[in-house]
């Protein structure tokens, strides 16, 4: 990709990739740092955009997989731990403490794939068949992994209570 | 805008479109039906109308953002790989050739026997190693049963091709992905779900650098095999770094219940399966030192 074409690439889809990024890591600093990430690693695979989904579900699937990445690094989670984990907060996850207790889950989570569905699906507002779209897989695949994410995060929720 | 405002989750009707779907509408990436049906939508919705309209603003509703050295960065960095790029082609060439011909008249042999091998089991399959996940239909013929003493020969892990699907993998982001064919379908399953006898499954690695891989499975009385490579060797194959890399063959599963578990091993070098350990409750493995594993769980039951 030449550099007037990766200029243009970042210019048509620059400020979703920063807003995705900044919904998911919580600050401008890690946003804008995600940003150069995800643009630099597309401009590097862009061989690999198959052109069966548009450029912006593809710009969706590496932001996602890179922000799910920078909150599971060590660092990120010990700073995300100190927060307070209020299970409440899952049911109506509409105000940036409430995000703070899903980045703790999304950081949390064992199986980065179930991340992955439930950062389109809760956080998004996917259907099935976007995310489906989105993680290249079936959509029963989608709703297996969201399953298998709520019944973690019902069990990591109550041991957290508890813990308190 | 507040400086929280990328922090609140979306709230927005039932009827609302995605995030996605916005931006991808704002992108002009949809066919024109979709785009009329949201433009419909927009109209009799003040929230979505504030949506596009802050996609609109594009970085000008950021004013902390720094647009032009965030794209002088990108460029910076993606300029420095085209100078690289020339020596990284003769490195590779070079690897390749010493794969090809090697000193050893039949370590020559045994190569250019193990290409066949991996490009005649895509054949069988219908398919290339490395296809991308929703291709996967399983159609083709089973190499092997769960315990295999035959089947698909051990093979260095090809390189992943421009067709796969973009995946960026965690640092050191070693993965094992379990794809089921049963009833004439196939997906991809997840660890923990119900399988039966007569399941075929296959395999997809992530492997975060060159070393050695083996998928062990652990039986419900802890008894271990080699699910992948099936074969008698019970030993390591070569496995080069790269995402989601379709491995050759297909193991049907046998009639036994209970849970089992894949493990995928990873080492720098090569090991058997003997070097490998499992715990009492069968869910985690010992492995030599600087190996990693990724689990699978498959929980079977009677058809």
């Amino acid at each position: 990709m030449s550099q007037p074409q990766a200029a243009e690439l970042f210019r048509d889809h620059g400020a979703l990739v920063y807003r995705r990024a900044r919904r998911l890591l919580g600050n401008h600093a890690d946003a804008e740092e995600a940003t150069q990430e995800v643009f630099i690693r597309a401009i590097r695979k862009r061989d690999a955009f198959d052109e069966r989904s548009s450029i912006s579900t593809w710009l969706y699937g590496i932001t996602t997989n890179y922000c799910l990445n920078r909150l599971r690094d060590s660092r990120r989670r010990r700073e995300l731990a100190e927060e307070q984990l209020r299970p409440e907060s899952l049911e109506h996850p509409h105000n940036p403490s409430d995000m703070m207790a899903v980045r703790q889950l999304l950081a949390a989570a064992p199986d980065d794939s179930w991340g992955q569905a439930a950062v389109c699906v809760y956080v998004d507002g996917m259907s099935h068949q976007e995310a489906a779209e989105v993680l290249s897989v079936s959509k029963r695949t989608v709703g297996n992994l969201l399953d298998r994410f709520r019944r973690w995060a019902h069990d990591y929720c109550s041991q957290a209570v508890e813990a308190s | 805008m507040s400086d929280n405002a990328f922090e609140h989750l979306p709230e927005r009707g039932e009827n609302c479109p995605s995030e996605l779907k916005l931006d991808a509408y704002h992108a002009r990436d949809l066919e024109s039906t979709e785009r009329l049906a949201i433009d419909a939508h927009v109209d009799g919705c003040a929230m979505c109308a504030s949506r596009i309209e802050e996609r609109a603003s594009g970085f000008g509703a950021v004013p902390e953002a720094n647009a032009d050295a965030m794209l002088s960065q990108i460029l910076q960095a993606t300029a420095a790989d085209k100078d690289s790029a020339q020596m990284q082609d003769t490195n590779w060439l070079d690897r390749m050739a010493d794969w090809l011909f090697p000193k050893g008249r039949y370590q020559m042999v045994a190569n250019l026997a193990l290409l066949v091998l991996v490009f005649g089991a895509g054949w069988l399959f219908g398919r290339q190693p490395g296809d991308a996940v929703s291709d996967v239909t399983g159609t083709g013929p089973s190499a092997a049963v769960s315990r295999p003493s035959s089947g698909p020969q051990p093979a260095p892990v090809p390189k992943p091709t421009a067709g796969d699907p973009d995946v960026v993998r965690p640092k050191g982001g070693l993965k094992l992905r379990v794809y089921r064919h049963r009833d004439g379908e196939s997906e991809e399953a997840v660890s923990g779900e119900q399988f039966a006898a007569g399941d075929t499954l296959r395999f997809k690695v992530s492997i975060p650098k060159d070393g050695h891989m083996l998928i062990v499975g652990v039986e419900t009385s802890g008894e271990m095999y080699s699910a992948y490579p099936p074969s008698e060797r019970q030993r390591s194959i070569e496995a080069l770094s790269g995402p989601d890399q379709l491995l050759a063959g297909a193991v049907e599963l046998d009639d036994s219940v209970g849970s089992e578990w894949l493990h995928l091993v990873f080492c720098p070098g090569s090991f058997a399966l003997d070097d490998v350990r499992t715990s009492a409750d069968t869910t985690k493995l010992s492995v030599p030192a600087e190996c990693s594993v990724s689990s699978f769980e498959m929980r079977k039951a009677p058809k």
